[in-house]
């Protein structure tokens, strides 16, 4: 990894054979090839929702079976306006999955760029783009993000934005480090006797080589971002109903008092949360261990 | 050491004045009126002009936050809207039952998760290792209130062990005081045992709800923590001695493991201080984290402005003061 030429065909072979250690090393993992597994298996179940939803989900109502436990007809039971459970949560995972990955790639892309701009060009920007981080990191994550959907009001859209500012100071400290040890690396320094431009340095030579280590963070981040907006849904500051949204419906349930009686109602949404997370936590372990072998125990 | 702390509470002031704007104009952009949302539609206009009046709603925005900054400063916070409560007593009221359930979280993490960490350490690949590495991923994956709920249904209303929410039952709480407002330090102040158990019982499933995630967390890194120790040519040295093999585990390579972990328990204690907003909602537990989300819901502006100061100011202290402590007792860091 650290001894990358500028000189493209070299580069090129490198990559390749990077590509495939990196893919052996994967294959090892046991934990990184369930959580590949599942995250496929979960992507898919999202994806192909509109195929297999045994019932519709904002719309069919059937109140004669109100709060049915599991059985033949609601595998998973039904809530307490007598929707199937099964279908609902399939539903909740497909905007938990668009949430979680559209927040972390905004604060990927904003982190990012503030942590190469900050790590690159030093002086006044570091000190700012630093403070800014130390700000956003002096707030309990949860809390800026209530406020922040509170400020942009009670959507999935603020949910969105809010869980993404609060992803961001962890990009931009990673990004930041990685640059400054990069910086001063012999094949940065290379590049940049030959005169090449700042831009050209960040972003063909400093953003490839500080690659690894942001997409092990990300994957790390969808997890995290899926607990979080779930605990905005369940502050009732997330999608509005009737849209099926996971930490919504353990709210509903917690509020009513089904959770008390009817524990299908709480059990089934939560083991999905659960599910997700687990899934970006084994792959994210797994990339780790193939990804960074610095790391390697 | 003693200029390192002085510099770093200087760097400090900075990020305190970042926060205070930022709660400031948070605050003033969440959409509604406060003086409708409190007086009610029916207010007449002068009521209203009358009520934002009282409270300085009329202000411009810059003489509105130096006045709220000299506020902090005097740590007078206030009066909450709603309640007309003093902010700082509610603070001091509310603080202490944060702290008690924190306490007891991270005292479940530290009191499970270590030895879990030690024995998959010393077990290293074996089904012991296995089972309590997997139990601890699980742990992170979970959503915190839904453990709470699962055990509310378990314990509480299926098994009727333990209650299910508050942190007093009401026959004992008659005839019960509080002097430093932890329960259970007044308990055993008082000498009242019943109340004791009965506080006791309260505390426990909020605290594996809120001390799951930190368990995880410790077991896996006491684990990786002595993964490193067990390595190294001290502890072979400790072994060809012939040592018994427990002595070099816990005296020789636990206590050496321990730095690491020690530090992420205290970042911990600061996140649980202050993020345990969902298992105090869950439990009604009558923390600062419930207490700051309920006044965001009624527009309460003192409530929110104090709560989230003291809140993120303790989590800021918490952390510089882990870093300080690493500083002293690990004398290989250089601090400049």
């Amino acid at each position: 990894m650290d001894s990358l030429s500028p000189e493209k065909t070299i580069q090129g072979q490198a990559q390749a054979t990077t590509l495939r250690r990196v893919y052996q090393q994967f294959l090892k993992s046991l934990s990184g090839k369930i959580g590949l597994f599942l995250s496929v298996a979960l992507g898919l179940l999202a994806l192909l929702a509109p195929l297999i939803r045994p019932y519709n989900a904002a719309t069919a109502r059937d109140f004669s079976s109100r709060l049915a436990p599991p059985g033949l007809e609601h595998l998973l039971g039904a809530d307490g306006l007598g929707r199937d459970i099964l279908t609902l949560i399939i539903y909740g995972l497909r905007i938990s999955l668009v949430v979680s990955l559209v927040s972390v790639g905004l604060g990927l892309v904003v982190g990012t760029s503030l942590g190469l701009v900050a790590g690159y060009f030093r002086g006044w920007l570091d000190i700012l783009i630093g403070w800014l981080t130390d700000i956003l990191l002096a707030f309990p994550p949860i809390l800026l993000a209530i406020a922040l959907v509170t400020v942009a009001g009670s959507s999935l859209q603020s949910v969105i934005i809010a869980v993404g500012v609060i992803q961001i100071p962890i990009f931009i400290r990673l990004t930041r480090s990685m640059v400054l040890s990069l910086r001063e690396q012999e094949f940065i320094q290379t590049v940049r006797a030959f005169g090449a431009k700042p831009g050209r340095i960040i972003f063909y030579h400093i953003l490839p080589a500080s690659l690894a280590p942001l997409i092990v963070q990300a994957t790390l981040s969808l997890g995290t971002a899926t607990l979080e907006s779930a605990g905005l849904g369940f502050l009732g500051l997330g999608a509005q109903p009737p849209t099926p949204e996971l930490g919504t419906m353990l709210s509903d349930s917690f509020r009513s008092g089904y959770s008390l009686s009817s524990p299908w109602t709480i059990v089934f949404p939560g083991l999905m949360i659960t599910l997700v997370v687990l899934a970006f936590n084994l792959l994210g372990d797994g990339l780790r261990d193939s990804l960074d072998p610095r790391l390697n125990r | 050491m003693i200029r390192y702390i002085f510099q770093r509470l200087l760097g400090l002031l900075p990020v305190l004045l970042g926060i205070t704007l930022l709660i400031f104009v948070l605050l003033r952009l969440i959409p509604g009126d406060p003086a409708v949302a409190l007086m009610g539609e029916r207010a007449t206009p002068a009521q209203l002009d009358a009520f934002r009046e009282q409270m300085g709603l009329n202000e411009p925005l810059p003489l509105q936050y130096l006045s709220f900054l000299g506020n902090l400063l005097r740590l007078d916070f206030g009066y909450s809207i709603v309640t007309g409560i003093p902010i700082v007593a509610e603070i001091g009221r509310r603080w202490a039952a944060s702290f008690e359930l924190a306490t007891a979280a991270l005292l479940f993490a530290i009191v499970v998760g270590i030895p879990a960490g030690v024995i998959a350490a010393v077990r290293k690949d074996k089904w012991v290792d296995n089972l309590a590495m997997t139990g601890s991923l699980i742990g992170v994956s979970m959503p915190v209130y839904w453990l709470g709920l699962l055990l509310i249904y378990l314990f509480a209303v299926n098994l009727g062990w333990l209650p299910p929410s508050g942190r007093l039952g009401i026959s004992v709480g008659s005839n019960f005081q509080t002097f430093t407002g932890l329960y259970v330090l007044d308990a055993i102040l008082q000498l009242n045992f019943t109340a004791l158990i009965d506080v006791l019982a309260h505390l426990v499933l909020p605290a594996i709800a809120l001390g799951t995630i930190p368990l995880a967390i410790v077991a896996r890194l006491t684990r990786s923590a002595m993964l490193e120790v067990l390595s190294q040519d001290y502890i072979r040295t400790a072994r060809a001695k012939g040592l018994l093999e427990r002595w070099v585990v816990l005296k020789h390579a636990l206590k050496n493991a321990l730095l690491p972990v020690i530090t992420i328990i205290g970042l911990q204690f600061g996140a649980l201080l202050s993020s345990a907003i969902l298992t105090e909602i869950i439990f009604s537990w009558p923390g600062i984290g419930s207490w700051v989300y309920k006044g965001i819901l009624e527009r309460d502006y003192p409530v929110v402005q104090g709560g989230v100061f003291f809140v993120s100011v303790t989590f800021v202290l918490i952390n510089l003061l882990v870093d300080i402590s690493y500083a002293l007792f690990d004398p290989r860091i250089q601090y400049k």
